[in-house]
């Protein structure tokens, strides 16, 4: 047994006495991440073991998972966040964020004095990169601070800035890099760079630029959309004059042809509406997506898969298809999937063209676009809504978003309207060695209301009402948002990798399905779901081609699932 | 039926069906390696330790077979029933799992060792897992 002296070192040393280290790493691993906490007070030895990257690769061997939920919340100007455990349901930690704070909104903050400020968010692996841009008042300069967040160690940090100031840029982590790109410079003027970067190392990369360098200063907003494996981008404005070889939106009399030309490469997407009918239909010239008059995309919408676009009557959300060498880089790292760019557009009568943040997740993306009737109540407002998992949640620009909010839930018990244009909410699955974690970002004016979180999860504060609970018999505008979002929420199941499509079928079967409100969700692949969901201004019959869309009532909703990996829409 | 001779630390033989020894990875490997000719010694194992490793070994290779009619509570009561042991015991059993590679012991054996961690106050951890007097008990 060796002498005293050596005993008592080797017990000192020990995580467990009596069990070698090894074993003993395993029994520790075994604990639930929640007690965690408590366990680093019991030594230092434990300390130093839950804070190992080694840990963490036994609790991935064993395949233990525990989903995170961080949420950055801003109340009265000073930043917290908040972490929840999604499998116990809890609240583990409500702190203050370490100053500065960050930007009041995701997209804008106001600095004082004209200079704005903007931050986004990107997880890799546990650690969870903030980069916040800061323009200054006159317009001198642009700045930008890297945090990162190590969810292991639950400290804050600060990373080192990336080589090219800009502004407004777009961010999104990829196998796990982070890339950059887009946003503008202190002019307002577009920032082709792009950039990686490498949180092990704490490095920027310069990327191979974007092919955007000769275009007028107008492509300042980028957002990227996640979804799988694969990386996309979202811009602000998509629509320009046929001059700058973009978009091309034509209008001929009562009827309007919204031709996409993706910068002068293959793609094209022509959508027409029909005053009529209301109806629209799409025609690609590249079989982007060919979809018949119902809104059904035919076999050949293959080549449409992640475009997750949706229409109604003159609001229209379109999705492009864009190669190009940046992306083709981005690309690269992903051999399985085709490149594939998103591209958002919702263009209401009367309002300004509205770019549209949608949520991202590594595995699931949704993007729920409504609009009313054209000559309906609650006319020309915009309603879009990106969902990720159980939650849906409004995105459109301020200070549309408030009014966003109130006109589609009113049938929301408990619900209250925000006092202020508040709420816009990107959405992160953060992949703690491979331990999927949820991430949300929320950027909260006075009056919080994540009208779409879910119970268990939404910050104490929150006086909100999970869409869920809204009666499936009410067949109002609400209702079918909540039927989407349970259908979607199915889709979401996934995160360990097992995506079961049992809330969907439950849409399906459970309920009676208000007359032609949703289809069922089925087949899902193991990653990389797209859900469309299209409204239509006015349902009417649409003849042969899809006899179970009853000419009931309006809004009613199409839900269409792509899978990819079976290439096709069921 | 083939039958395997096991041999515990204090040199107790255990015979068992081929069956059940290929459940450990460990005895399957030896098997492999040397064949059935001959007793696998096992130093590691304590005669007591090897026995209820065979014991839960059998019961729960009856329990899979086809015409088995225990109810998957019949199981947790006796997973719960097997590890409701002394700290001492269960270290053993952990040791023993591990190192006979029989991954659904191990696995109960260290759920059980973190259930009691998660269960237990920081002080109480302390006390019953690092201290030293815990060890020599």
């Amino acid at each position: 047994m060796g002498n005293k002296r050596y005993l008592g070192l080797e017990l000192k040393r020990s995580l467990i006495s009596g069990l070698p280290n090894d074993v003993a790493r395993h029994c520790l691993a075994k604990v639930p991440r929640i007690y965690h906490r408590s366990m680093r007070s019991v030594s230092r030895t434990w300390k130093k073991t839950l804070e190992s990257e080694d840990f963490f690769a036994v609790r991935r061997k064993s395949g233990i998972a525990d989903a995170w939920l961080v949420v950055i919340l801003m109340e009265n100007g000073h930043n917290s966040y908040c972490i929840y455990n999604l499998a116990s349901k809890s609240l583990l930690l409500k702190a203050p964020l370490p100053d500065p704070p960050l930007p009041t909104g995701l997209e804008i903050g106001d600095v004082g004095g004209g200079g704005f400020a903007t931050f986004k968010t990107a997880a890799v692996g546990a650690l969870l990169v903030v980069l916040e841009s800061r323009t200054s008042s006159r317009r001198s300069s642009v700045e930008n601070h890297t945090r990162i967040f190590d969810s292991i160690k639950n400290k804050w940090r600060a990373g080192s800035p990336p080589t090219v100031a800009r502004s407004q840029f777009a961010m999104a982590t990829v196998n796990g890099t982070v890339y950059v790109a887009g946003g503008c410079d202190h002019d307002g003027d577009f920032v082709p760079a792009t950039e990686s970067y490498d949180v092990a190392t704490d490095t920027w990369t310069q990327r191979s630029t974007m092919p955007y360098n000769n275009l007028d200063r107008v492509d300042c907003k980028v957002v990227f959309q996640v979804l799988g494996d694969r990386c996309g981008w979202v811009e602000g404005k998509v629509w320009r004059s046929p001059a700058s070889r973009g978009a091309v939106i034509e209008q001929a009399g009562e009827i309007s042809i919204n031709t996409a030309v993706s910068r002068g490469f293959v793609s094209l997407l022509k959508c027409a509406a029909d005053q009529d009918d209301g109806q629209w239909s799409f025609a690609s010239w590249d079989a982007v997506i060919q979809a018949d008059a119902g809104g059904k995309p035919s076999r050949d919408a293959r080549e449409g898969f992640g475009l997750p676009f949706a229409h109604s009557g003159d609001p229209v959300i379109l999705a492009e298809n864009v190669r190009t060498s940046c992306h083709r880089r981005v690309f690269m790292e992903h051999p399985r999937a085709p490149w594939r760019s998103l591209l958002f557009e919702s263009v209401l009568p009367g309002h300004k063209k509205i770019p549209l943040s949608a949520a991202t997740g590594c595995r699931l993306e949704a993007l729920l676009v409504a609009s009313p009737p054209k000559s309906g109540a609650g006319h020309g407002e915009p309603r879009a809504y990106a969902a990720l998992g159980t939650t849906i949640l409004p995105c459109a620009s301020p200070p549309d978003r408030c009014r966003l909010l109130c006109k589609l839930l009113p049938a929301c018990p408990g619900y209250r309207l925000p006092a202020r244009p508040a709420a816009l909410f990107t959405f992160f699955q953060l992949q703690q060695h491979n331990e999927p974690t949820c991430l949300i970002t929320c950027a909260l004016a006075e009056h919080h209301h994540l009208v779409s979180v879910p119970e268990s999860i939404r910050p104490p504060h929150v006086n909100a009402e999970p869409l869920l609970v809204a009666s499936h018999l009410q067949l109002d505008l609400t209702i079918r948002i909540s039927q989407l979002g349970r259908v979607v929420a199915a889709v979401a199941k996934g995160e360990n990798g097992e995506l079961k499509s049992e809330s969907g079928a439950r849409v399906a079967n459970g309920h009676p399905q208000p007359p032609s409100v949703v289809r069922p969700v089925q087949a899902l692949g193991q990653d990389g779901i797209s859900v469309k969901a299209t409204h239509h201004a006015r349902a009417r019959g649409h003849g042969n081609e899809a006899p179970r869309q009853q000419p009931v009532c309006h809004n009613a909703y199409q839900l269409l699932v792509w899978v990819p990996d079976q290439h096709r829409w069921p | 039926m083939v039958k395997v001779t096991l041999k515990s630390a204090e040199g107790d033989v255990f015979e068992v069906d081929e069956e059940l020894a290929l459940e450990s990875l460990m005895v399957k490997n030896m098997i492999e390696d040397v064949g059935l000719d001959s007793a696998i010694s096992l130093p590691n194992v304590s005669s007591t330790i090897l026995a209820k490793v065979i014991e839960y070994i059998k019961f729960h290779m009856d329990a899979q077979k086809d015409g088995s009619k225990k109810t998957s509570e019949e199981i947790k009561a006796f997973d719960d029933d097997f590890v409701n042991v002394g700290i001492p015991t269960l270290f053993e059993m952990v040791l023993a799992s591990n190192y006979l590679n029989v991954k659904s012991l191990l696995s109960l054996t260290c759920n059980t060792v973190a259930n009691m961690i998660k269960t237990k106050p920081p002080a109480e951890v302390k006390e019953m897992f690092t201290s030293a007097k815990q060890a020599k008990a």
